[in-house]
C-alpha cells in the first residue's frame, strides 16, 4: 500500500511547467529597416466573426511601417457575401476572390498570404513575417499614379518600375477601395455600419496580370485604363501594383491612394467631408489632428500609443502631419534638443536623431498639394521611469526653397 | 522518398497472404494476426443547388488498411493509409500517404513496453488523451515509447514520451512527456472487498516541449516571451459500491499562451463530478464539468482538427437520429464552459399498464450547456495579458446549448416495435459555428421496425424538425428493408420544407457476407458538421455515387 502511494507522487517528478510573471512577457525586438514594401493579401468575409481581428493586424502595422504595408482585402469563402446576391446587403465578395483563394489554397478565415512567399498564415504570424520580410532587398522600384475621369468615369493607370536585377515576372494591377460601411460579424454581433478597407474591387490587367521581362537599370512602365463601377467611390479608391513571379512571389508593390489623408489603417475615417480635406495654408503649414501648429511655437505632447502602453511600455505619438500648398520634394529635419533619440518615419523609412549623428537626423520625400503626409515622429524612451520628457526642433522646407524653412518645437512629455 | 514509403508498403503488403491464417503452434507459441480494411469511396457530381463546388478528381477516397500481430511476448502492428486524394471537408495537411503507424510491444510478466506508434488516455483524457477517429481525420497519436508497470498488486503505472502525429508530419520541436498511475484501494481493504466496494485513486502529470517561435505584438516591435514547457496534472477518484458510482476528476494546466485562447498566459483547468445509479430496470446520471482555457496542443499557433494533446469529453447527448444530429454541438475547449447533463431511464416491466405485454423502456435526457463569467482584463491587446478573470462557481449569461429529450422504445406484437423521440434543442449557432443565430427546435421522431418474416425485416423512420431560425423546417424520411442473411436496401429524403425546398436523397445497397461488408449509395449530403464525442468537421455538400467497403479478420 505505501509502495503504492508513493507510486502517486512519481509525477511531480516530472512537474516542470515555465511560469513567466507578467512584467516579463515582453521582449524587445530591433527596430525594422525597411527597404522595400511588402503585399498583404488579407482573405476574409463579411460573415467572419474573427475576421475583424485580422483587420485589426493590418491597422496596427500600418500605423507601425505606414507605406511599408500594402494590404487588399479579399473577400471570399462560404463567408462571404456576393457584391449583388442580396438587394438589402452590400456585398463584397467578388468571382475573383474565390479564384485567388482556391489557387493559393486558402481554405479558412482569416487567412493571410505576404508577398506569396509565406505561404497561408494566421493573423497571429503576419507582424513576424512582416519584420523578416520588410528588410529583404527590393529587386525593383515601382511607382503607380492614376488618374479619374469623372466625366468619362474612367481610371488611367501608370505603373514605373525600375528594375535592380533582371526579372522576368508578371505585373498585376488592382483596384481597391476603402471606407465602405457594409455589415461585418464580429464576435458574436453583427455590426451594420462597420468601415471596410482595402476591399479587392477588380484587376485592371486581367487575373493574373501581365507578363514583364525588365532589364536591369532599364525603367519600364505600363498604362492601363479601367471602368469605375457605380457602386464605387472614387474618393476612396487605390491602385495596387505588384511585381511577381511563381518563383519569388511578390518582389516589389507599390499603392496610390485616391484618398485624402492618412492611408485607410483606421476602423473610424478622418473626416469625410471633403471641405477639410483641402487646407489652406502659406508654403508648409503642421498639422496635429485638426489643430494648426503655428510657425515657430512649442507644441507640447503627451499621447501615448496604447498598443505599447498595453504591454508595459511607453511611446509618444504626437500625431504630427504635414501639409504643402504645392507639390514637390521636401526636406524634414529632427533635431533632439536634450540628447533623446527621436525617431521620424515618414516618406517609406525611417530614421532616428542617434548620438554619433549629433542627435539629428532628416527625411526627404515627396508631397502632393494640400495633402495631409503623416510625419511618424515618435520617442520611444530606452529606460523606464516615472517622467520622460523629449525635445525637439522639427523644420521643413521644399528643397528648392531652402530658405523658407517652417519649423516648431515639439515637446513629448508625461510631466 | 516516394520510393522508400512505396517499397515499405509492398514488403508489409507481402505479409497479407499469411494475415489470413492464424498460425496455431502450442499455446506459448501461438501467434494471431487480424487487422481491417475500410475504404470509402466517393465519385463525386457537381451540384451547384446545394452548393457543392467543383472537383478537380474523379475519384476520392480514404482508404485504411490494419495489420494487427499478437503472440505471448511480442505484439506488432501497422496500418496503411490512401488519402491522396481524400473525401470532401478534411483539412489540406490531410492529404498524402503510407504508412504513419507503426509499433511494437514486449510484454513480460508485469511489464509491457510499447515501441512506436501508440494512443493512450490518462483519467478521462482531461490532460492527455491520443486516438484516431477516422470520420473527423483526426490522428494525433504519439510517436515514441511507453512503459506500463503493474508490478505493484492493486497499481497500474505508466510513462510515455514522444513526438506528436500531425496528419504526415511528426514535429520533432515539441516532445511530450507523461506519466499516469491508478491504484485500486479496494485492493488492500478485505472490507471493502467483502462489501463490492471499488475505490480507485489515480494522478497524471504531462508536460509538452515547444521550441520558441516569435509572436509580435502587432503595431510594435515587441514579442511574446513565450513558455516553452507547458505542464498539466489530473487527480480523479472513481468510487463504486453496489448499484452507485461515483467519479471526481480535477485537470489543471500551466501558462500555455496559443492562437486557440489569443496568446494570454491565464492558467487552465477543468473539473467535473458525476454521479450515476444503476439498477436491473432503472439507470440514473448526473454529471457537472466546468472547464476553462482547456485546449492544449503540441503546436501553440495551430488551428483545426490536428495537434491536440488532450480531449475535452462531451456532454452533449450524442444523437444517432438524423434531424436531432442536424445542430451538433462542439465542446468549447479555450473558451471553457459549464456543462451539465443528466439522464433517467425506467423500464416499465411486462405484463404490467404502463409496460404491456412486452415492457416499455423511457429515458429522458438533458444536457445544459453554458459560457463562463468572464471579466476582461482591461487592455488595448490581450496578447501577454492573462486575459480575464473569472468566478469558479458562476456562470455566464450566455447559453451554448440545451437539449432535452424523451426517448421511449416499446415493443407492441412479436414482431413489431417501436421508438419515439421528442427533443427541444437550443443551439448557439454563433458559438459553435462562428455565425447565425440562437436555433430553438423542436423535434419528433417516431421509428417502426417490423419483422416480416425469418429472413424480411422492415424499417422505417419519419422525423420532424421545426424552427424558425436558420434554413426552416426539416422532414425526413427513410424505409430500410433487411434481406437476411446478405442484403439491406435502404431510401431516405431529408426535405427542407421550411425555406429552400431542396431535397437531400439518398438510396443504397449494403451487402454482408461473413466478415465484409459492401455499401453503394448514391444521392445527395448536405453540408453540416460531422461531430463525435464533442469534436466537429464541417463537411461540405456532396452528391454522387459512394461506395464503402470493411473486412474485419
Amino acid at each position: 500500500m505505501k509502495k503504492a502511494l508513493y507510486l502517486l507522487t512519481l509525477p511531480l517528478l516530472f512537474a516542470c511547467s515555465d511560469f513567466i510573471p507578467e512584467d516579463e512577457r515582453y521582449i524587445e525586438l530591433p527596430n525594422v529597416d525597411c527597404k522595400r514594401n511588402i503585399l498583404i493579401e488579407d482573405f476574409t468575409g463579411q460573415l467572419c466573426s474573427n475576421c475583424p481581428d485580422a483587420h485589426q493586424v493590418i491597422t496596427k502595422l500600418q500605423q507601425l511601417y505606414g507605406e511599408n504595408i500594402i494590404a487588399v482585402a479579399i473577400h471570399a469563402g462560404h463567408f462571404g457575401i456576393a457584391e449583388g446576391s442580396n438587394e438589402k446587403i452590400i456585398g463584397l465578395m467578388q468571382p475573383e476572390g474565390n479564384t485567388y483563394a482556391d489557387h493559393l489554397g486558402v481554405s479558412s478565415y482569416p487567412a493571410g498570404i505576404i508577398n506569396r512567399t509565406s505561404g497561408i498564415i494566421k493573423h497571429t504570424e503576419w507582424a513576424a513575417y512582416a519584420r523578416q520580410a520588410l528588410e529583404k532587398e527590393p529587386v525593383a522600384a515601382i511607382n503607380v499614379t492614376g488618374d479619374f475621369s469623372a466625366d468619362s468615369s474612367k481610371l488611367t493607370i501608370k505603373t514605373e518600375l525600375v528594375p535592380l536585377v533582371n526579372t522576368l515576372g508578371k505585373l498585376q494591377v488592382w483596384i481597391t477601395e476603402s471606407r465602405i460601411e457594409a455589415v461585418q460579424q464580429k464576435g458574436e454581433d453583427l455590426i451594420t455600419d462597420y468601415k471596410h478597407h482595402h476591399v479587392y474591387r477588380a484587376s485592371a490587367n486581367g487575373l493574373w496580370g501581365e507578363d514583364i521581362l525588365l532589364e536591369e537599370g532599364t525603367p519600364f512602365s505600363r498604362e492601363h485604363e479601367i471602368d469605375v463601377k457605380e457602386n464605387w467611390d472614387a474618393k476612396n479608391l487605390s491602385i495596387v501594383a505588384f511585381l511577381y513571379n511563381d518563383t519569388d512571389g511578390v518582389l516589389q508593390a507599390a499603392e496610390h491612394s485616391f484618398i485624402k489623408g492618412e492611408l485607410g489603417g483606421k476602423d473610424e475615417p478622418e473626416n469625410d467631408d471633403p471641405n477639410t480635406d483641402y487646407v489652406e495654408v502659406k508654403a508648409l503649414t503642421y498639422l496635429c489632428d485638426e489643430d494648426t501648429i503655428a510657425n515657430g511655437s512649442t507644441f507640447t505632447s503627451s499621447k501615448l500609443d496604447e498598443a505599447y502602453t498595453a504591454v508595459g511600455k511607453t511611446r509618444f505619438v504626437p500625431g504630427i502631419t504635414l501639409v504643402g500648398d504645392r507639390d514637390g520634394q521636401v526636406v524634414v529635419t529632427v533635431k533632439s534638443l536634450n540628447e533623446t533619440m527621436v525617431e521620424i518615419c515618414a516618406f517609406g523609412g525611417c530614421q532616428m536623431t542617434l548620438p554619433h549623428l549629433g542627435y539629428q537626423t532628416s527625411a526627404t520625400g515627396e508631397i502632393s498639394a494640400r495633402t495631409r503626409i503623416p510625419l511618424d515622429i515618435h520617442y520611444t524612451p530606452a529606460k523606464a521611469s516615472d517622467t520622460y520628457r523629449a525635445e525637439a526642433l522639427i523644420s521643413v522646407y521644399y528643397e528648392d526653397k531652402p530658405d523658407e524653412v517652417a519649423s516648431f518645437t515639439l515637446v513629448m512629455t508625461n510631466e | 522518398m516516394k520510393l522508400r514509403k512505396l517499397l515499405t508498403v509492398l514488403a508489409l503488403a507481402g505479409l497479407l497472404p499469411f494475415a489470413l491464417t492464424a498460425q496455431d503452434y502450442s499455446d506459448e507459441q501461438k501467434v494471431t494476426l487480424h487487422g481491417s480494411i475500410q475504404s470509402d469511396v466517393l465519385l463525386p457530381q457537381e451540384d451547384a443547388s446545394i452548393g457543392t463546388g467543383s472537383y478537380n478528381n474523379w475519384a476520392l477516397t480514404n482508404t485504411y488498411a490494419d495489420l494487427y500481430m499478437m503472440s505471448q511476448y511480442i505484439d506488432a502492428g501497422a496500418r496503411l493509409e490512401f488519402t491522396q486524394y481524400p473525401l470532401p471537408g478534411f483539412e489540406p495537411d490531410f492529404q498524402g500517404w503510407g504508412i504513419p503507424h507503426l509499433y511494437v510491444k514486449g510484454k513480460f510478466k508485469e511489464a509491457e513496453l510499447t515501441m512506436g506508434d501508440m494512443y493512450d488516455q490518462f483519467g478521462s483524457g482531461f490532460i492527455f488523451r491520443t486516438y484516431e477517429e477516422r470520420s473527423l481525420g483526426i490522428d494525433n497519436a504519439l510517436r515514441g515509447a511507453r512503459l506500463n508497470l503493474t508490478a505493484i498488486p492493486g497499481v497500474q503505472w505508466k510513462m510515455l514520451g514522444g513526438v506528436q502525429r500531425t496528419y504526415w508530419n511528426w514535429n520533432a520541436k515539441t516532445w511530450i512527456a507523461g506519466t499516469d498511475a491508478e491504484i485500486n484501494l479496494d485492493h488492500y481493504s478485505n472490507t471493502m472487498q467483502e462489501k463490492g466496494i471499488t475505490w480507485m485513486v489515480g494522478g497524471s502529470y504531462i508536460v509538452k516541449h515547444e521550441a520558441d517561435e516569435d509572436i509580435i505584438i502587432p503595431g510594435t516591435n515587441y514579442r511574446l516571451n513565450l513558455p516553452q514547457n507547458v505542464g498539466a496534472f489530473d487527480v480523479r477518484s472513481r468510487f463504486q459500491m453496489g448499484n452507485y458510482s461515483l467519479l471526481a476528476e480535477y485537470a489543471w494546466k500551466g501558462q500555455d499562451p496559443s492562437f486557440d485562447n489569443g496568446y494570454i498566459y491565464h492558467k487552465g483547468q477543468a473539473f467535473m463530478l458525476s454521479g450515476s445509479y444503476s439498477k436491473r430496470g432503472l439507470t440514473a446520471l448526473v454529471q457537472a464539468k466546468r472547464s476553462e482555457n482547456m485546449a492544449y496542443r503540441s503546436q501553440r499557433s495551430r488551428e483545426g482538427m490536428a495537434a491536440h494533446i488532450n480531449h475535452m469529453p462531451a456532454f452533449a447527448y450524442q444523437h444517432t437520429y438524423a434531424l436531432p444530429a442536424l445542430y451538433p454541438y462542439a465542446t468549447q475547449d479555450a473558451d471553457g464552459e459549464w456543462a451539465l447533463q443528466g439522464e433517467l431511464g425506467y423500464t416499465f416491466k411486462r405484463k404490467t399498464t404502463l409496460g404491456g405485454k412486452y415492457g416499455t423502456k423511457v429515458k429522458l435526457n438533458m444536457s445544459h450547456i453554458r459560457a463562463l463569467d468572464k471579466q476582461a482584463i482591461p487592455s488595448s491587446t490581450t496578447l501577454g495579458t492573462d486575459g480575464y478573470t473569472s468566478s469558479f462557481f458562476k456562470m455566464g449569461k450566455e447559453l451554448y446549448y440545451q437539449d432535452i429529450n424523451l426517448q421511449l422504445e416499446k415493443r407492441l406484437t412479436k414482431d413489431f416495435k417501436f421508438n419515439a423521440m421528442y427533443m427541444n434543442q437550443q443551439y448557439n449557432q454563433t458559438v459553435v459555428e462562428g455565425e447565425g443565430d440562437m436555433i430553438r427546435s423542436n423535434i419528433g421522431v417516431i421509428e417502426g421496425q417490423y419483422k416480416i418474416n425469418s429472413r424480411y425485416t422492415l424499417r422505417s423512420e419519419l422525423q420532424y424538425l421545426s424552427t424558425r431560425q436558420d434554413k426552416g423546417d426539416w422532414c425526413y424520411a427513410l424505409v430500410e428493408l433487411s434481406a437476411l442473411p446478405y442484403l439491406m436496401f435502404t431510401i431516405s429524403d431529408m426535405w427542407n420544407c421550411g425555406e429552400t425546398g431542396l431535397h437531400y436523397y439518398m438510396g443504397s445497397v449494403t451487402f454482408n457476407y461473413e466478415a465484409h461488408r459492401l455499401m453503394l449509395s448514391y444521392g445527395r449530403t448536405r453540408a453540416g458538421f460531422n461531430c463525435a464525442g464533442g469534436v466537429c468537421r464541417y463537411v461540405p455538400a456532396s452528391r454522387g455515387i459512394q461506395l464503402s467497403y470493411n473486412y474485419n479478420f
